[in-house]
């Protein structure tokens, strides 16, 4: 496999002016200034293989927009190296431009009086597309977003699922090999969540392009990514498959089951904590180890109607992972092939 | 690590990729002022007013003293240097709308140079601006009648034009190294303002150079900006030659110097706009 995307100690810091308070603040701040730093993206070491989709995750203000910005070439590092396809993205080398996309969701890159079919058509002669093959190109596009009955309205009369269709469709004329998404499905509806989730993961299976997605809708990440890289505070704290950080974050599993009496929860106190009790299912969370056990004893002992397992939500993962302290402080963890109790040594 | 130095020649296909880029992006730029038809028409109803004003103000000055001709000069001084003054671009304003909603940043990583794709948009959208603009003037010019007067020699439109080209680059490079200060400044709208009214006064919008009290003429002709609003004017009014070939050399002089303060601000600037964007 080929590498793609590569950094080495990546940093990026922010000098931001503070104000003092109050309108003395404002006053002395007309005379002297105070400023701070902020480490925005600090040591960040990772590669990205080709035709990888990789999920880019951490909280509000932990730099993910920032990384995909020196990574896409807006901004320099304050520190550090990265490559994306042999380039050093912050040059904006036209030959690079030519092969990446960087998608931001809060960001219109079409021209909002105008069908999003002129924006099209500037696409095309901006990265220098023959016409043939971008007929080609749009064609299929249009036909995978179902997007032929808005090609001629104005894009501010399309609807924010329309446009961010659209947005994807600029994006990909010019056949992105790298394709930086900055919470692609930010404000969409589920169902047109879907249906971008449906259309990048066919890019990247028809395309092999590389991918790099950022995304606070867990729905996204679990669909498309196998790996993914957590930041928390500029830095790194997690890079490995889903399927680990899952194991490792969630040491818990759910057993979801009903019955055919009445069972209370204080009667499935030896099977686990139960989690919740409603209209007569209930959820018990057991250890990960002792699943096949603890179910057993649930089928000998009550009168179980159904039972299933379930992982937890990728958002409670998260959002463990965020929240401890540990892992806020920086210290990273790299997963690999060693069994769980040995991985939890490195944590 | 191994980074790669390929870069692409331009060759003739490549070249007329590049003519094709820039061409829609007129187009884009002239649809999209299309949207707007009537704006564009208020605006130029807009930009003859104070040359209407400033033509009434100027005859009554004049036939109290008796002087047909100065009429007739100063009558379509008014007029050309009006039109053509409006046709100016401001590009101040785009540019800190530009940085200030993110398409600055859109525009940095496009494989496509972002002063260029400003200039040309911005020609598309004033093509449109200017074919609803020039009948507005030329009712003017009929209704002012036989005080507007137009140059016999068909060389001197040629000059014209190609002053106003030249007059169109000065001002973009001058305006544009302006816009950037956006990236230091958030609110750099009071001196964009006091630039685009004070330029235009300082290049003999309001009151010809010439009609300037004491020796203040003889200084503004040598600044960028009588070679922005007058001198096109002044040439279609008619100068001698030499006065022409002076006219057009210190335009290109300014135009040089303007270019490279832009080239010299754009490198600062995009610095400072990574600050401002992360």
């Amino acid at each position: 496999m080929k590498t793609i995307i590569e950094t080495q100690d990546l940093t990026r810091i922010f000098r931001t002016y503070k104000k003092r308070e109050g309108l003395k603040g404002s006053v002395i701040g007309l005379f002297k200034r105070e400023y701070t730093e902020k480490k925005a993206a600090y040591d960040l070491n990772f590669k990205i293989e080709e035709g990888e989709i990789v999920a880019f995750l951490g909280p509000n203000g932990a730099g993910k927009t920032t990384t995909l910005k020196m990574l896409s070439g807006l901004l320099h590092p304050s520190g550090g190296d990265a490559q994306v396809l042999g380039y050093r993205p912050w040059k904006r080398e036209y030959a690079f431009l030519k092969q990446v996309s960087l998608v931001m969701g809060q960001r219109n890159q079409l021209w909002w009086d105008l069908p999003a079919i002129e924006s099209f058509n500037l696409q095309r002669d901006i990265y220098e597309v023959p016409n043939e093959a971008y007929r080609k190109r749009l064609d299929e596009l249009v036909e995978l977003l179902d997007l032929s009955k808005i090609l001629n309205t104005a894009v501010r009369k399309l609807s924010l699922g329309e446009r961010m269709k659209c947005e994807m469709v600029a994006a990909l004329l010019h056949r992105p090999k790298v394709l930086l998404l900055d919470e692609p499905t930010i404000g969409l509806d589920v169902v047109m969540q879907k249906k971008i989730r449906n259309f990048i993961k066919d890019y990247n299976r028809e395309h092999g392009a590389t991918i790099l997605l950022t995304s606070h809708y867990m729905e996204d990440v679990a669909a498309l990514a196998k790996r993914a890289l957590v930041i928390n505070f500029g830095r790194p704290v997690y890079e490995g498959s889903l399927e680990a950080l899952t194991e490792k974050y969630a040491p818990n599993k759910l057993l979801v089951v009903s019955f055919m009496r009445t069972v209370e929860s204080a009667e499935l106190a030896s099977i686990g904590q139960v989690i919740s009790n409603e209209s007569g299912v209930i959820r018990i969370q057991v250890p990960r180890a002792t699943v096949a056990e603890r179910a057993s004893v649930l089928f000998n002992r009550f009168p179980v109607a159904d039972l299933s397992i379930e992982e937890p939500q990728l958002d409670d993962i998260i959002h463990d992972l965020f929240t401890d302290t540990s892992h806020n402080q920086g210290e990273k963890i790299i997963e690999t092939a060693q069994p769980r109790d040995q991985l939890a040594g490195i944590a | 690590m191994l980074v790669n130095k390929k870069i692409e020649p331009l060759t003739p296909w490549r070249w007329r990729f590049v003519f094709r880029r820039y061409w829609t992006l007129c187009k884009v730029a002239f649809q999209e002022r299309m949207e707007y038809r009537w704006n564009v028409l208020f605006y130029a109803m807009l930009a003859l007013l104070p040359v209407m004003v400033g033509i009434y103000l100027w005859t009554t000055i004049f036939n109290n003293r008796n002087d047909p001709q100065a009429v007739k000069y100063i009558t379509t001084y008014y007029l050309v240097a009006g039109f053509l003054g409006w046709r100016i671009a401001q590009y101040q304003w785009t540019i800190m709308f530009e940085i200030r909603e993110g398409r600055m940043a859109t525009g940095l990583l496009r494989p496509m140079s972002y002063p260029a794709k400003t200039f040309w948009f911005e020609v598309g959208g004033r093509t449109w601006s200017t074919i609803i603009t020039i009948p507005v003037f030329v009712l003017a010019a009929i209704f002012l009648g036989e005080n507007f007067r137009t140059p016999e020699n068909g060389w001197i439109w040629l000059l014209v034009l190609l002053s106003f080209m030249l007059a169109y680059v000065l001002n973009f490079f001058i305006t544009a190294s302006l816009g950037l200060l956006t990236v230091w400044q958030n609110q750099p709208e009071g001196f964009f303002a006091l630039y685009g009214f004070g330029s235009g006064a300082l290049g003999g919008t309001m009151v010809p150079l010439a009609l300037m009290p004491g020796g203040i003429g003889d200084i503004l002709q040598w600044l960028p900006f009588a070679y922005i609003y007058s001198l096109p004017a002044r040439i279609f009014l008619g100068i001698s030659a030499e006065q022409l070939a002076q006219g057009l050399a210190v335009q290109v002089v300014w135009l040089v110097i303007a270019a490279l303060f832009f080239k010299w601000m754009w490198q600062k600037a995009i610095k400072g706009f990574e600050v401002y964007e992360g």
